[in-house]
């Protein structure tokens, strides 16, 4: 309950919404409750005199009927809009240290579209169908009881007896036979996408390794799994709306039966009065019966709410002072880097990545980062990005420790190039003025040059308007890198970090980049991973990391 | 499934006229004695009902998993046919939508749609004969209200299809997006882009909640209007009883309440066709979009018969040209040259000059637009190559699994001698000393992350174990510091043995171990010579 509570807590911005979604759907069930017990006057001739009323009755109710759907569907779609990017927001703080980078055990990206998307939908059991049916069904019982109670009441006893073994217990059957089948339900789809996912990235090595028959195998179990918990679902939700329907029509006998019991033939009056009753119990029974499903439906609303939390309230590995220092004006002032005494271990690692680093380097130093893979470079950068703080030591950039300021106030005077730097879906315009969104076309072509990517450009069939990324023009590994490379002169920061600048590049392109480099680098803070001997040459200082630790 | 609809129905009438006997004897003043027996009728007619309603579902959620199933099956088998090229254009988050929920978004035309739609053209009809037998004119009155049912659908649906493709496409638009944004996180902060994705996200959120509001408009709108009709078809009738009973033309007054009672019955599955509408525009969306891929999977070329060969093939080049679709670059423009057997032949040029699209021609997964590939001397044919050659790939793939099933991709069940073999020449060794489960660790996302070295390394213990006469390897020291280059290099020496292997790269000590060096230039082929070899290197 208290997950369900959570989430409800999160519609507040959409009460407005919800409110009137829910005064149309009482409005809908009270014209409902109106036009079957006219109908039912009318029909036995106790309110001739009231037959056209029945027109306008059933049109506005169809008419609120179908607000009421509209209502409630736009509230809900608004509300789920608002989740998806509470998660969104929740996620930000957590990547890439907890989430995706080295972080190990850590959730992968296709779990994380699961969640952001399907989790997030099934959110809608929620709104529509949990919250609004509930208050009506409530209402409807109340308004027969009215009635009822006015007719005899001892048929309002036996009547809201039936009333409560459809609104109370057959859902209360439900959501206990749906709990397991939505956990499973939810799982399952979430562990098929991933799969889906993985089919689809990894297809070429798949394909090369004879291996596309096994995993589609492996995906066909796990759709198997998950069809079979959807039959389920389906089993249970025909059970409880055939057992609703069977209490309706039994509710129907009752009045018959009970109310003759009680008048004992009293004589003429009775019967209408029967009848108008047979005609609002059916009505009052119409309210009750979306509540099954709901309630079904609620394990699986449940298993996706504590997904959503799970990731939701995950601990960042660094988080922003809640009184941080105001960044430097301009931003390049103060661009050196103190490493004191630093050591760092990734959680759940018995070795650390980092220990005792002492570094200096100077505001406009060109400094390489040398040493064997899994030496600790990468965890370096990852420090100096702040995208984990130091478990004891300080880094401090412009002599702050990065600790007292804002992530995005430090990242503002980053340039970074990083070894899986991604090609985001979008034209070349928009990969190039990541970050840079003001930059005017003049330093977008100086840009493209630097990179050397001026005649790849030229090639492009709509030059910088090319749609690039995974469902766009497909660029090789080196031209990827290129446009990653532009991105990071257009950023035009203070501090560059710069993992193989030149990697994917013959030993002539190697040198043209590096000569154009040599311009971008002017004046700027460098720190640059590289093993490449031509690159270290145009730099100040080697450093080299080894196991952690710096090596003189 | 329809069967039991069918009865269902039949049972319907059957309880409409014992519960308006009921209704009428207690008005009449029956007594309690009297209405037990029919109550108790009543009441197994009512269980009975329920049971066929739940049998009815039961087949129809069955019949909707196996029809699902198969269809999920047969698209990614579709997928897997068609190939990263068709990926070129499409993102994987969208395909993925396609094939999950897509799929998904047929079970309720399967289970729920169709069989409403059969059973609201035979249910009404069969009921109505029972209504012209009591009253004729209420019968007339039903049979017009019913004949607009048509009408009103072939109205509120002829726009359906347009929404729902409209919809379809947003959704995969959004999926695609989400997964690309969610790949790219750390990048988009560290760019300080996090404010305007949250804008672009809210953008994407509204136009797919604008599309979807559009198919569920035209949805709730053909229920609407069912329901209306039904319920003015209830008014009708009730006024046209209540006058007859009034003026005592000699209607029972339990045969005017069994009609009044089988009303809705007839109305139900016709507001039931409403109600599952918007299960067919969803299905009718997706239908198009798995049929785009099923379409252009059949369109494929009879898929060639694998070849698997011993020793190592020659290679001959024959005009080769390539041109993505959509009228992009040219990536390769006639290329010839020829691999002898054996041969060891590095290809260089710069990034984008077509190096990687030759070798997955090789792989099967473009097609040439001109030009052909002899192997041994017989044209190659799609991926019939691919039983006899070990690959390792540009962008290192590492599965989210165990080491072992990495290691073992090629070649399931290899035995952990032939593993431990590959990387000690591929120099993991003592890499997998350390990991805590050793070959069963977990490796790649989600996983225990491995450092751009050690993913390189095995990927090529990967192809030792896949133990193949025809090696292809696209820049495997990319990114590599020296010594994990010198690790690479070993393993490179001990795969290149007695195998064919051509070789994209920029590495001079990968090229040293080359018999001779293509160069490419935008998809040509500029150079060719002999490489400095270094004949015969110790410990391979």
């Amino acid at each position: 309950m208290a997950d369900l509570l959570y989430f409800l807590g999160l519609t507040k911005g959409r009460a407005g919404w919800m409110l009137l979604g829910t005064v149309l759907a009482v409005l809908v069930v009270g014209l409902g409750l109106a036009l079957l017990g006219l109908a039912g006057a009318v029909a036995v001739g106790a309110l001739a005199g009231g037959a056209w009323l029945l027109r306008p009755v059933a049109l506005g109710r169809s008419a609120a009927r179908y607000l009421e759907k509209l209502t409630t569907h736009e509230a809900t779609f608004r509300i789920l809009a608002d989740i998806r990017l509470w998660f969104f927001d929740r996620l930000v703080p957590l990547v890439p240290g907890r989430i995706g980078g080295q972080a190990t055990g850590g959730l992968r990206a296709g779990d994380l579209l699961s969640r952001l998307v399907g989790d997030v939908d099934a959110l809608d059991g929620l709104y529509i169908q949990l919250v609004t049916p509930s208050v009506v069904a409530l209402l409807a019982a109340l308004a027969l009881a009215a009635i009822l109670s006015a007719v005899a009441p001892p048929v309002a006893v036996a009547v809201l007896l039936i009333l409560a073994l459809a609104g109370l217990g057959v859902p209360a059957l439900t959501e206990r036979a749906g709990r397991s089948a939505g956990l499973e339900q939810v799982r399952r789809a979430a562990e098929l996408r991933q799969q889906v996912i993985d089919l689809t990235q990894g297809l070429t090595d798949l394909i090369a390794h004879g291996a596309v028959g096994r995993a589609l195998a492996e995906i066909d179990r796990v759709s198997e799994r998950h069809g079979a918990a959807v039959r389920r679902q389906a089993v249970i939700a025909a059970v409880g709306a055939a057992a609703t329907q069977m209490l309706t029509q039994a509710a129907l006998v009752a009045v018959l039966l009970v109310g003759v019991a009680v008048a004992g033939g009293a004589g003429e009056g009775v019967g209408p009065m029967l009848a108008i009753g047979a005609f609002v119990t059916l009505a009052a029974f119409e309210a009750v019966a979306p509540l099954p499903l709901a309630y079904q439906m609620l394990g699986r609303t449940r298993a996706a709410t504590r997904r959503l939390r799970e990731v939701a309230e995950m601990a960042p590995t660094v988080t922003d002072p809640s009184q941080p220092l105001s960044p430097p004006k301009p931003l390049s002032e103060g661009s050196d880097i103190r490493l004191e005494g630093v050591r760092f271990a990734y959680p759940g690692a018995v070795r650390p990545a980092l220990d005792a680093v002492d570094l200096e380097i100077e505001a406009g130093e060109r400094v390489a980062i040398v040493g064997p893979s899994g030496s600790g470079k990468s965890t370096l950068f990852a420090l100096l990005m702040r995208f984990h703080d130091p478990d004891s030591g300080t880094v401090r950039v412009g002599g702050a420790d990065l600790r007292a300021l804002t992530q995005a106030d430090h990242h503002a005077r980053l340039g970074v190039l990083s070894q899986g730097t991604p090609i985001l879906a979008g034209t070349l315009r928009d990969n190039l003025l990541l970050g840079s969104p003001e930059a005017g076309e003049a330093s977008v072509a100086r840009a493209l040059r630097i990179a050397g990517l001026d005649r790849m450009v030229a090639d492009l069939p709509d030059g910088l308007d090319t749609w690039l990324g995974e469902a766009g023009v497909a660029l090789s590994g080196g031209e990827a890198r290129r446009v990653a490379l532009a991105r990071v002169i257009l950023r035009d920061a203070p501090i560059l970090l710069l993992d193989e600048p030149t990697e994917g590049l013959d030993a002539e392109a190697e040198r043209a980049v590096l000569a154009a480099l040599d311009e971008v680098m002017a004046g700027r803070t460098v720190v640059m991973i590289t093993h490449r001997p031509a690159v270290t040459a145009a730099m100040d200082r080697i450093v080299r990391i080894e196991d952690g630790r710096l090596v003189p | 499934m329809v069967g039991a609809g069918l009865l269902a129905a039949g049972v319907a009438v059957v309880q409409a006229w014992v519960i308006a006997g009921l209704i009428a004897d207690a008005i009449d003043g029956a007594g309690l004695s009297a209405l037990w027996p029919p109550a108790l009728l009543a009441l197994v007619l009512i269980v009975l009902r329920g049971a066929l309603a739940v049998a009815s579902e039961v087949v129809g959620a069955a019949a909707s998993h196996r029809i699902k199933q198969a269809v999920r099956g047969q698209v990614l088998a579709a997928l897997s046919d068609l190939g990263p090229a068709w990926f070129d254009q499409r993102a994987s988050g969208a395909v993925a939508t396609t094939a999950v929920d897509q799929v998904e978004a047929l079970d309720g035309f399967i289970a729920r749609f169709y069989p409403a739609q059969i059973l609201a053209g035979a249910v009404p009809v069969a009921l109505l004969v029972p209504v012209f037998l009591v009253d004729p004119p209420s019968g007339w009155m039903l049979l017009a209200a019913g004949a607009l049912t048509p009408v009103i659908m072939g109205l509120v649906g002829w726009r359906t299809g347009v929404h729902a493709r409209s919809q379809v496409t947003a959704m995969k638009r959004a999926n695609g997006y989400f997964l690309d944004r969610l790949q790219g996180l750390a990048t988009l902060k560290l760019f300080g882009e996090i404010d305007r994705e949250r804008g672009r996200m809210r953008a994407v959120s509204d136009d797919l909640r604008r599309r979807t509001m559009g198919v569920l408009r035209l949805a709730f709108l053909s229920s609407t209007a069912l329901e209306l009709l039904s319920s003015l078809a209830l008014a009708l009738v009730a006024v046209h009883l209540a006058g007859g009973l009034l003026q005592g033309d000699g209607m029972a007054l339990a045969e005017g309440l069994f009609l009044l009672i089988l009303v809705p019955e007839i109305f139900q599955p016709l507001r039931r066709l409403g109600t599952h509408y918007h299960d067919k525009a969803a299905a009718v969306g997706a239908a198009e979009a798995l049929l785009e891929i099923l379409d252009a999977a059949a369109d494929l070329p009879a898929r060639a018969v694998p070849v698997s060969r011993t020793g190592a093939p020659g290679l001959a080049f024959e005009g080769l040209s390539l041109a993505y679709p959509g009228g992009r670059r040219t990536a390769l423009d006639g290329v010839s040259f020829q691999v002898a057997p054996g041969e060891v032949v590095a290809l260089v040029g710069e990034s984008g000059s077509g190096k990687s699209t030759l070798l997955s021609v090789l792989l099967g997964l473009r097609r040439p637009t001109a030009g052909r590939v002899l192997v041994d001397g017989v044209p190659l044919d799609g991926r019939a190559l691919v039983p006899s050659l070990a690959w390792a790939g540009q962008r290192v793939r590492i599965l989210s699994a165990s080491l072992r099933d990495n290691l073992t991709l090629g070649r399931p069940g290899a035995a952990d001698a032939v593993l431990t073999e590959a990387l000690d020449a591929a120099s993991l060794g003592p890499v997998v000393d350390r990991l805590p489960d050793g070959l069963d660790t977990v490796v790649g996302e989600g996983g225990r992350a491995l450092s751009g070295g050690e993913a390189r390394r095995v990927a090529l213990a990967r192809a030792l174990v896949r133990d193949a006469p025809l090696v292809l390897l696209d820049e495997p020291t990319a990114n590599l510091d020296r010594d994990s280059e010198a690790a690479v290099l070993s393993a490179l020496r001990r795969l290149t043995r007695g195998r064919t292997v051509l070789v994209a790269t920029h590495s001079p000590a990968v090229i040293a171990l080359a018999d001779r060096v293509v160069r490419l230039e935008r998809g040509r082929v500029v150079e060719t010579r002999a490489a400095g070899h270094t004949e015969g290197a110790p410990n391979g």
